[in-house]
């Protein structure tokens, strides 16, 4: 009789799946559940490493989906000054489960929105997108106005998509002990003041991950019952900790926590799964190599080899349904361009 | 009344009925250079007159001083919508820099208000054949084109499609003004176009914004 490993395929042994290839040649990483179609709506948040999804899937031709747009016009440097289409509405980095709970409850109107906004130099900023604006707002009254489109737009993201694509961050969180919420950064780093009576930090633990975001995703479906869910982990390391340890230590445990939660709720719903951006650009079978000079930051090389492992598993697994190499918009840009040319020839008697 | 028309693609069919249809007493030319091979982009004003660093790749370039005509009218690019969303007083005057500085009608326009103190009009491409686009209303046109012409001034007048081209009010152009690729518009709609533009100059408002703009 066979011993069960004996049936397994090249993948699942590191000397023929890993060790024999080049780290270029490495495949099958990821098993998709799902068969993104290009004609359904694709929604990414997250921590900082959710935008490469979203600009791969525009690159590719899949459809995107940004539900808080710049106007018509805004030039590509103003609608990156003032964060637009970096994830599908102006949230900014929702880096936390819990903080991703925080806005699901503000979308759904579970939580009232709360009315805090910090004022520096006469400028106004929103304590839960502190950078949003590149120059903060005018008002608190502006500030609160454009919270309130994004949570209306970040509602209409979770009702109209087909996937939401979220990037789990970090577990360290400051909490407004007060008022019961949470905020993306420390009160006193990009804006706001810090209050040691208010403001504490919280390490959040496996299972509060787990809660907040089983409880998210199903708020969610509450509102879409077909919304799927694709969570990735942030290779990026801590720029900081507050934990006591050493912020090397505190990246690997903050990334081990988050990963185990998206591990475990991949493996039991049938709804969610798990792409492994964070095992491509941190395993040591990479060498660093996709890391930026400070070790931190993802270079765009390690960039562009997630995202082709993306859609290059997409294939492996349900067959060339997509054309990869070349996207519909650039050749029917060319024979609208022709067309365009002979009118004016016709017109200008040439 | 003397009239240059600048533009893309869009500039055939105000040509074409310019020579074949036009009833008016306006003298008009035309130049113009497909989107494809970049519009009017790279197209500037100095010392009264046109610049390109290639002026060959334009149909019907006119290289001698602009101050001989009496107005000028950019065709082939689209009206800014009012915003439906909230956006910051910051973004919002960084949109119109923005409109202004990189939107090459809107550029143009601008430059010539105030190197020439002429009046400008942009001219909407007509809406495509059904289908081609998302639906909106016709009022819903005419009150961007309202809107556009407050927010932006500087002396420049938005054009609304005229409505005898327009379909069930909605945004969609009657395809008896449409050319067969369904999104450019035939010597008909060319026709209807400078008659619309005759009008507008013959609106003390729109003849006197430039002057306006440069009294505020």
């Amino acid at each position: 009789m066979k011993n069960p490993y004996e049936s397994l395929g090249e993948k699942s042994f590191w000397k023929t799946a890993v060790a024999n290839k080049s780290m270029y040649d490495i495949s099958e990483l990821w098993d998709p559940k799902f068969k993104i179609g290009k004609e359904q709506k694709v929604v990414t948040f997250g921590s900082c490493f959710a935008q490469h999804i979203g600009k791969a899937l525009k690159k590719r031709d899949f459809k995107w989906l940004s539900t808080e747009t710049p106007p018509w016009g805004l030039s590509e440097a103003s609608e990156k000054e003032f964060n637009y289409n970096i994830f599908s509405a102006r949230t900014g980095n929702i880096y936390t489960t819990t903080l991703l709970k925080q806005w699901t409850d503000w979308a759904l109107d579970a939580k009232p929105v709360p009315d805090e906004v910090w004022e520096k130099d006469g400028r106004f900023f929103d304590p839960f997108r502190p950078t949003v604006e590149p120059n903060g707002f005018a008002s608190a009254q502006e500030a609160q106005q454009s919270l309130r489109q994004t949570i209306s737009s970040f509602r209409s993201a979770i009702e109209e998509a087909n996937y939401f694509v979220f990037t789990l961050g970090l577990t360290e969180s400051w909490v407004n002990v007060e008022r019961n919420y949470e905020y993306p950064m420390c009160p006193g780093t990009a804006a706001g003041t810090f209050d040691e009576t208010s403001h504490k930090f919280v390490n959040l633990n496996f299972q509060q991950i787990l809660n907040a975001l089983s409880q998210s995703m199903e708020a969610m479906q509450s509102i879409n019952p077909k919304l799927k869910f694709i969570l990735t982990v942030s290779p990026v390391p801590l720029t900081a900790t507050k934990s006591a340890q050493h912020v090397l230590v505190a990246t690997m445990a903050s990334k081990s926590i988050l990963r185990a939660v998206a591990d475990q709720l991949a493996k039991n719903r049938s709804y969610v799964d798990y792409f492994p951006s964070y095992e491509i650009i941190n395993s040591p079978v990479y060498r660093g190599s996709f890391f930026e000079p400070n070790q931190r930051s993802v270079n765009p090389h390690g960039v562009g080899l997630v995202m082709d492992m993306f859609f290059k598993c997409l294939v492996e697994k349900f067959g060339d349904y997509f054309d990869t190499q070349n996207p519909v918009g650039s050749s029917a840009k060319t024979a609208e361009d022709e067309v365009c040319e002979e009118q004016l020839l016709e017109a200008f008697g040439k | 009344m003397k009239v240059l028309v600048l533009g893309n693609s869009h500039v055939a069919c105000l040509r074409m009925a310019n020579q074949n249809r036009y009833q008016g007493n306006t003298h008009y030319e035309f130049i113009a250079r497909g989107q494809g091979r970049g519009g009017l982009n790279g197209v500037e004003i100095r010392d009264g007159k046109l610049f390109h660093a290639r002026p060959k790749q334009f149909n019907g370039w006119y290289a001698d001083e602009l101050s001989t005509f009496d107005a000028f009218v950019f065709t082939g690019s689209a009206t800014p919508q009012q915003p439906n969303q909230a956006y910051s007083s910051a973004l919002l005057r960084t949109w119109k820099t923005d409109l202004l500085t990189q939107h090459d009608a809107l550029r143009l326009s601008s430059e010539l208000v105030r190197q020439l103190n002429k009046p400008c009009i942009i001219l909407p491409r007509p809406f495509p054949k059904a289908g081609q686009t998302e639906a909106m209303s016709y009022s819903s046109h005419k009150a961007d084109t309202q809107w556009a012409n407050d927010w932006i001034g500087e002396g420049i007048s938005y054009a609304s499609l005229p409505e005898e081209t327009v379909v069930d009010r909605k945004a969609q152009t009657d395809p008896k003004y449409l050319l067969e690729d369904g999104s450019h518009g035939n010597e008909l709609f060319g026709a209807t176009c400078l008659n619309e533009v005759d009008k507008i100059l013959k609106d003390p408002q729109a003849a006197t914004r430039a002057k306006n703009r440069l009294g505020r």
